[in-house]
């Protein structure tokens, strides 16, 4: 509770306020209410009082520029993604640039604004799994890369546009996976081939 | 390591709850901290911009030390159980089996050991209190720490601890700000800590009362049922324990239940150590006694299930423990528990009404 009350830097274990002194240290340092182990690096942030948000200002001059949303509102920028003219209120800054909440709804939508992204599937993990799996698997797992190879190697055109996890920068997973495919169904038909001989030639 | 703007920092660590196990870790930009969940084939990502991030904090915990502890115990219990089948001139390849069960524990422990001691990370900003699960460790954490605060202070500026402490005293005595500043913090409180429902607890009490009518029973009757029954309780009361300890993190249960809980947990480790013991006394014992080299081990644990605790100081000792072990902390429990049931449905006292002026 004196977290709350105090609204300061606290222990994170007892809650008891901590002294400028046992923040922003190299180490640990012990908690001089409870005496646990802690570190606590408290940035200006905390202390700083909230932003009210901006609110569009009225025009006031024959020749002031409107806001395309609000056009009673004066124009302060234009857009980056489509150059409408915005207000202080439809202005939003995101990742250096600003937008307007259409281009920011369309970017979400489109997955071209990363900085919104929340959720990724990894299609290359899956391209990957698709193909080693079955490799790996001793005796059953071989049965199943007839049908496991050609979904691999679908996922992996299928999705190769796709966005990579954010963090990720290169499709090699891709490349590895759909080099997996073709060796396995290549390698099969080619076991198949010599079996269908060796069973020829013995008639 | 760089890709893209992002810059990988220090620490990878997995959620620690039931629902999820997805595999964490924290990259820098330089506007934001992102913190990327990956559960296999999928991630999830979360933001936090560098100029919200009001403190984050370390908070070294026992966790490692547990694990080291349960895995040096179970190692040593499979290593004695080898040694005494060398002894016995078990079958060697059994023997073996055992040995290599402890060498992973060892291992297990080994590699705890090098990673070093446990901690929780939180982080926290103007509009939430996130755990950084990707922080588990105290030595990768303060290397991130050192990494985030570089990146946050270019940011943000540096604060001196005279500027903490005087923007501490700002933020109480200046009354504009202080209105601000306490709903925020005391919602984040609420945030933090969540209601207790479950009813975790209450079936752990119930099963260690279960296990001291048990131990009881045994005073008077032994069978074979009667230790598969023991079994039982012993599996159930492991799973339901470790639930419990789960269950009761960051909620507002009361603290002296927590701590019967942690202690309830220190008594079943101790107490299954003391039966395990048990185990091999009496097996060495009866082993002795039968003169073949190779025991019947199905008949020496018969032998031992149908053992009186009245006939054998070992079991005497062991079943007491347990029956008075469990008997408290499951009693204790339960009266705490009933406590603290009673004082949440209690509502809140009134306030005050001001009498009205006497006409």
């Amino acid at each position: 509770m004196p977290d709350a009350l105090t609204a300061g830097p606290a222990c994170p274990h007892c809650q008891a306020p901590l002294p400028g002194a046992l923040c922003n240290t190299v180490g640990l340092v012990l908690c001089p209410a409870c005496g646990g182990s802690l570190q606590a690096a408290v940035f200006p942030a905390l202390f700083r009082p909230i932003e009210k948000g901006a609110a569009g200002e009225r025009i006031g001059l024959e020749g002031d520029a409107g806001c395309f949303y609000h056009p009673g509102r004066r124009a302060v920028l234009a857009c980056e993604g489509c150059g409408r003219f915005l207000c202080a209120l439809c202005d939003v800054p995101l990742g250096g640039q600003h937008l307007c909440p259409a281009c920011i709804e369309g970017g979400k939508r489109k997955g071209k604004l990363t900085n919104l992204n929340r959720h990724r599937v990894l299609y290359d993990d899956i391209a990957l799994a698709l193909a080693v799996y079955p490799l790996v698997i001793p005796g059953f797992g071989w049965f199943l890369s007839p049908l496991t190879a050609p979904a691999c190697l679908f996922v992996s055109f299928r999705y190769w546009k796709q966005p990579l996890g954010v963090v990720r920068q290169s499709r090699w997973r891709f490349v590895l996976a759909i080099l997996l495919s073709l060796l396995t169904l290549v390698g099969g038909a080619l076991l198949l081939a010599v079996a269908f001989w060796a069973a020829r030639s013995k008639r | 390591m760089i890709r893209g703007i992002y810059r990988r920092l220090p620490g990878r660590g997995r959620a620690s709850n039931v629902v999820s196990w997805a595999r964490h870790r924290l990259w820098l930009a330089p506007d934001h901290l992102l913190s990327v969940g990956n559960q296999g084939y999928t991630e999830d990502y979360k933001r936090f911009y560098l100029k919200d991030i009001q403190s984050i904090t370390l908070q070294k915990t026992r966790r490692g030390r547990i694990i080291n502890f349960v895995s040096g115990g179970v190692a040593l219990g499979f290593a004695l159980w080898a040694l005494y089948g060398w002894l016995l001139q078990w079958d060697t390849v059994g023997v073996w089996v055992l040995a290599g069960h402890s060498a992973f524990f060892v291992l297990c422990l080994l590699i705890n050991t090098a990673l070093g001691p446990t901690c929780v990370c939180t982080l926290r900003t103007a509009v939430q209190v996130e755990r950084l699960y990707a922080l588990p460790r105290v030595r990768s954490s303060l290397r991130a720490i050192r990494l985030i605060t570089d990146a946050v202070g270019a940011v943000q500026g540096a604060l001196a601890p005279e500027a903490i402490d005087g923007a501490s005293v700002a933020v109480q005595s200046a009354g504009t700000v202080t209105a601000m500043h306490t709903p925020k913090a005391v919602s984040l409180t609420a945030k933090g800590i969540k209601p207790y429902r479950s009813a975790a607890h209450a079936v752990l009490f119930t099963v260690l009362l279960l296990d001291a009518c048990h131990s009881g029973v045994l005073f008077a009757w032994q069978s074979v049922l009667m230790y598969v029954l023991g079994l039982g309780i012993l599996i159930a009361l492991l799973a339901s324990i470790i639930v419990a300890l789960i269950r009761q993190a960051d909620t507002d249960l009361d603290a002296g239940l927590k701590r019967t809980t942690w202690w309830a947990m220190r008594y079943v480790m101790v107490s299954y150590v003391l039966n395990t013991a048990m185990f091999y006394v009496f097996l060495g014992l009866s082993g002795r006694s039968v003169p073949s080299t190779t025991p019947d081990m199905w008949e020496l644990m018969r032998s031992m299930w149908m053992t009186s605790p009245l006939d054998s100081p070992a079991v005497l000792v062991t079943e007491a423990f347990s029956l008075v072990g469990s008997g408290v902390f499951g009693a204790l429990g339960w009266a705490q528990l009933r406590a603290f049931r009673r004082r949440r449905r209690e509502p809140p006292p009134l306030a005050e009404v001001p009498s009205l002026p006497a006409t």
